[in-house]
């Protein structure tokens, strides 16, 4: 009965987390730029499209839809680091084509995208097809958090019964609770590989029985993940029904947990990885302790057996270790992974994090109240007691399971550090004048001059000025130039925004800085393609 | 496009920039000897973007002294007094300050013309051959015309879009 009351809770938080998420937020390994860009409107048909991501990435598909929608698939790649080349077809028609792209990152997560260009003249752009992949990833979200039950409350729990009891024999109930949850994490282990293959391959549902899919559930970090997740619920399995070897099989299994956790994902492939995945396997192993006892316990002393004192002392003098070893991991990879305070609060990831370590503190907050206020009166053999124990052990199960469920969310959230460097680009020049200078930033949105930041400066110092103006010139089209008035943001920060103008060409950029009424100072400067 | 093609469009576009010149701040005279009085004709043929001037401001350059400015029908005349930079001989006597901003305060609409005058002397620190800039503001109903941009050295006032109205200056007349 708690089990289904936490699953509740846990079903419920999902629907709440899903609705928190942007859509677009999976995207882990980002398109900086193409080439031909974003939009741009090319004479001559390309021989070849470029794509710079911000790292190595291993291609899925790749489509051209032509402007009267008939759709290609480009088959002739080359892949060299962070750059994928697609050879384009030999005779293209005018209009507008767009490229449909999908790859996997290095954190085992696909990303996809699409990016528009034309040929002579734009026609309207080709729709993309947009494929339903909300109810892959709720299901894929839901594997997760199984999967997760099935290795910290499952291999955990045996791991706690193996070792906080003497020749290792939990309470029946228990053990039956640490069996099922077992078997519903090597079921979830299952539907993992087979949605991570829909989704890598971004296919609907219907096609989960295709062995394609499943192979590509298994390609990359996820097989691995898969198989080791396997080994572990396996020997705990096996920890809990042998007779001899209890402890060594469940120590193996453990470390199986930490491995396969440490296989994928965001957290164990962010650089630096030599510190990244052992801190993955650590935090890990320290959950799996940590939660793996809490079940046992609670029953232990519920039904009042011979064996609770023992166990309640190996215990609690084990888990302030494993709880620093945990925090200290955990504080690390938070580090690696946001890389300053602001995304916090500013990305779904940062968001995701402040709840876990809210609900972290909570259970925390209940153990410790546990630890120090209701044991002594458990042992004195309070009625009443028990029954509190029996709640706070359901409300501590709550909050586990709305950590892992945060903690499954992460899938689809892009940590803050592959943020940096997404399809947004800047550019910085400085322009240099006999009687002042200037910093520009010129920032790019998929391709296109959205944004102009100014600094005037006179010796390094900010240039007071009464208004700055901006010109922008095109030299090729001998069109009227662009002027803008700037805005002033900040002591000596001028702006320029709204601006839409294709990258594609160069633009000779003007900047008059006025510092008196009289005075004048003009800049001149390029913003290179 | 071609060559032809593009030549043409930027011959059509200078002239339609030629014609922009027609609104600037000029000076009516263009050119004058240094070491005598010279009387600045200073034309204002349009208002900002099609909006009434209604302030002129002038900036008078170093080397350009003891000017007054002549009044107008309308408009009310400040001047702004202050040091020059070094002292300069004039009639006899020694002068250091005088007045280096005139401002006419009044209402010019866009569809009329009107010139701002005033007169002074070009000292003989002045070097003939070169160009004497006087900076012009036209404060409009809308916004602000700022004549204030000094041509670069081998530039001349058609590379830029708000010149500062110029005075080329010559050689001395032999008898004063």
């Amino acid at each position: 009965m708690l089990r289904i009351s936490v699953r509740t809770a846990a079903f419920l938080l999902a629907v709440w987390l899903l609705a928190v998420q942007t859509p677009a937020a999976w995207a882990h390994a980002s398109l900086l730029a193409t080439d031909p860009p974003d939009g741009a409107v090319l004479p001559k048909p390309p021989p070849t499209a470029t794509m710079h991501f911000n790292e190595p990435v291993a291609p899925i598909f790749f489509r051209l839809i032509a402007p009267d929608g008939a759709a290609t698939e480009l088959t002739k790649i080359e892949a060299s680091d962070n750059v994928v080349r697609l050879v384009l077809p030999a005779s293209m028609a005018t209009g507008t084509y767009l490229v449909s792209w999908r790859v996997t990152s290095a954190d085992g997560h696909p990303v996809g995208g699409s990016f528009v260009f034309a040929v002579g003249a734009p026609s309207a752009p080709p729709r993309a097809e947009q494929a339903a992949l909300s109810a892959v990833h709720c299901l894929l979200w839901f594997a997760k958090l199984n999967l997760y039950f099935g290795l910290f409350v499952g291999v955990g729990g045996a791991f706690a019964g193996a070792l906080l009891m003497d020749r290792g024999r939990m309470p029946r109930i228990v053990e039956r609770a640490v069996f099922s949850v077992i078997f519903i994490g090597i079921g979830a282990t299952a539907g993992h590989v087979c949605l991570q293959g829909l989704d890598v391959l971004d296919r609907p549902l219907s096609d989960g029985a295709d062995a394609e899919v499943w192979r590509a559930g298994l390609s990359g970090g996820a097989g691995l993940f898969a198989l080791l997740a396997l080994l572990a619920l396996g020997l705990a399995l096996g920890s809990l029904t042998a007779k001899q070897g209890r402890r060594t099989l469940a120590a193996t299994a453990m470390v199986a947990v930490g491995g396969a956790l440490a296989s994928t994902g965001h957290a164990a492939s962010a650089p630096p990885e030599s510190l990244t995945r052992p801190a993955v396997f650590l935090h890990a192993i320290g959950v799996a302790f940590w939660i793996g006892a809490l079940l046992p316990l609670a029953e232990l002393f519920r039904a009042e057996h011979a064996a609770r004192q023992v166990a309640l002392q190996r215990f609690s003098r084990a888990i302030p270790w494993i709880l620093i070893l945990l925090i200290v991991a955990g504080a690390v990879l938070a580090v690696i992974q946001l890389r300053a305070l602001p995304p916090l609060w500013t990305t779904a990831y940062g968001i995701i994090l402040c709840c876990k370590l809210g609900a972290v503190v909570a259970l925390l907050a209940i153990a410790a109240w546990n630890r120090y206020h209701l044991s002594p009166l458990l042992q004195a053999g309070d009625g009443a007691a028990i029954s509190r124990f029996a709640r706070s052990v359901g409300l501590e199960l709550l909050l586990v399971g709305a950590i892992l469920a945060l903690v499954a969310g992460w899938r689809f959230t892009p940590p803050p550090r592959t943020l940096e460097g997404g399809p947004q680009a800047t550019l910085d020049i400085h322009l240099h004048g006999a009687d002042a200078t200037a910093e520009i930033e010129a920032s790019f949105v998929r391709g296109a001059l959205t944004t102009i930041v100014v600094r005037p400066k006179k010796g390094g110092a900010p240039l007071d000025a009464q208004q700055v103006t901006l010109l922008l010139d095109d030299p090729r089209q001998g069109l009227e130039p662009i002027r803008r008035i700037a805005e002033r943001q900040a002591d000596g920060v001028w702006q320029v925004s709204g601006l839409s103008l294709p990258r594609a060409t160069l633009w000779r950029v003007r900047i008059d800085i006025l510092v008196s009424d009289f005075k004048q100072i003009r800049l001149e400067g390029e913003i290179a393609p | 496009m071609n060559h032809l093609a593009r030549y043409a469009l930027a011959a059509v576009l200078s002239l339609a920039d030629a014609g922009t010149a027609f609104a600037h701040a000029t000076l009516e005279t263009s050119e004058a000897p240094i070491k005598s009085s010279y009387k600045a004709v200073m034309r204002v043929p349009h208002g900002c973007d099609g909006s009434a001037t209604l302030k002129v401001r002038v900036q008078i350059p170093e080397g350009f002294i003891s000017v007054k400015p002549m009044p107008k029908a309308g408009w009310q005349l400040e001047t702004v007094k202050g040091k020059y930079e070094k002292t300069y001989k004039l009639y006899g006597s020694d002068v250091s300050e005088g007045v280096k901003e005139i401002v006419w305060t009044g209402k010019l609409p866009d569809e009329y013309y009107d010139e701002f005058v005033f007169r002074g002397y070009l000292a003989d620190s002045l070097t003939p051959g070169t160009m004497l800039y006087i900076p012009t503001i036209q404060e409009c109903e809308k916004g602000a015309d700022r004549w204030i941009e000094i041509p670069a050295e081998g530039k001349s006032a058609d590379d830029y879009e708000f010149p500062a109205p110029g005075l080329k200056l010559i050689a001395p007349k032999t008898e004063e």
